[in-house]
């Protein structure tokens, strides 16, 4: 079923959400087809691996369907999906980190096959040849990040989010986040003046 | 390229927000996220609801059929009942003149036919066996006997035991 704006009249978000939570299932998937981009993208940059993009995102999307009567507006809808999103996301990388660990401690040699989130990115720095030499130093820079400055600069400077979504995406205040921003940034332009050094 | 450029880094930055597949990756997300719900719904169902559901997927379960099936069984039940009825009445009937002795000429030629038929069963039994007819009927073997004693009339009747019927 194709759908598109003209048939539904480029509702706001809230209208759709009311729709949707009246039960007309065409207005979510309306929504889904509105956010499925972004929130890839959100989801890509925190696993840095596509099929556990894909797998986190159905989960997003089924987890909001079924919690979208408790959603009451106070935010944003996209900031409550980005949240849903995000924490799915941080979730499924400790998860994989702890099975990671485990195969490793328990000698299972099939356990190499996971990956570790920042041996991942490693990685895949590594597989991207046709990428700016920029582009991979900040892959291998924003690996070195812990997992919260990694989430600050992916919705900040990735996504572009304002200080206050993001406050109300990983529930915490403003100030932290400008904080961990702020930190952030410094340790990225440091890392990189690192990678720098060492192709010299 | 200067690293340390805090502009062009963040333009990278911003860059990988388009990290994205194809849009033609993106079309078919809908439906998959359809079937994946319905696999998530149906993961969730207790094993109650899914039995329930068997049950009510089975063949006889829809309505059509279960009209059809309750119209047979119904019939079924008419015609049963019915015969049982008509049996009933006439073994009542025909007990009940047996008893008043006003049975009918039809029954008691019939009767009659029957005593016949099995004295005869009887005569011819007990000449194979070389016995008394009125002993025809009477199992006598036993082990480890080969004769073996009857009484007829206070009179000892013997015959050779060895045939079994």
């Amino acid at each position: 079923m194709e759908l598109n704006n003209a048939d539904l009249g480029e509702p706001t978000d809230l209208e759709l959400v009311s729709r949707a939570q009246a039960g007309e299932a065409r207005a979510f998937d309306f929504l889904v087809l509105r956010y499925q981009k972004r929130l890839y993208s959100v989801i890509y940059q925190i696993t840095r691996h596509h099929q556990d993009t894909e797998d986190v995102l159905y989960e997003t999307l089924i987890k909001a369907h079924g919690n979208l009567k408790g959603f009451k507006g106070n935010s944003g809808f996209h900031t409550w999906l980005y949240r849903i999103a995000v924490n799915r996301s941080l979730n499924f990388i400790r998860l994989r980190k702890t099975n990671r660990e485990i195969s490793i401690h328990s000698g299972d040699e099939e356990g190499e096959g996971f990956d570790i989130p920042d041996e991942g990115i490693v990685n895949e720095v590594e597989q991207q040849e046709n990428r700016s030499e920029l582009q991979k130093k900040l892959n291998e820079s924003l690996a070195r990040l812990s997992e919260d400055h990694r989430t600050v600069v992916n919705l900040f400077d990735i996504q572009g989010l304002s200080h206050s979504e993001i406050s109300k995406i990983l529930g915490c205040s403003e100030g932290t986040v400008r904080s961990r921003l702020h930190y952030a940034h410094k340790l990225l332009q440091s890392y990189l003046k690192d990678a720098k050094k060492g192709d010299r | 390229m200067n690293m340390e450029n805090w502009d062009s880094i963040q333009k990278a930055l911003a860059e990988r927000r388009h990290d994205v597949p194809s849009d033609q990756y993106f079309s078919g997300i809908l439906s998959e996220f359809h079937s994946r719900q319905r696999n998530v719904a149906f993961v969730q169902k207790s094993l109650v609801d899914r039995l329930i559901e068997s049950i009510k997927d089975l063949w006889f379960f829809q309505p059509a059929r279960l009209i059809q099936g309750a119209a047979f069984s119904l019939i079924v039940l008419f015609f049963t009942l019915n015969g049982l009825h008509e049996s009933w009445s006439e073994g009542s009937e025909t007990l009940t003149n047996w008893y008043k002795g006003d049975a009918s000429s039809e029954n008691q030629s019939s009767v009659q036919e029957q005593f016949m038929i099995s004295s005869a069963m009887d005569q011819l039994g007990a000449a194979s066996l070389n016995r008394p007819a009125e002993l025809a009927s009477i199992s006598t073997v036993a082990a480890g006997v080969d004769r073996t004693q009857y009484v007829m009339n206070s009179t000892p009747a013997t015959y050779d035991a060895v045939v079994a019927f």
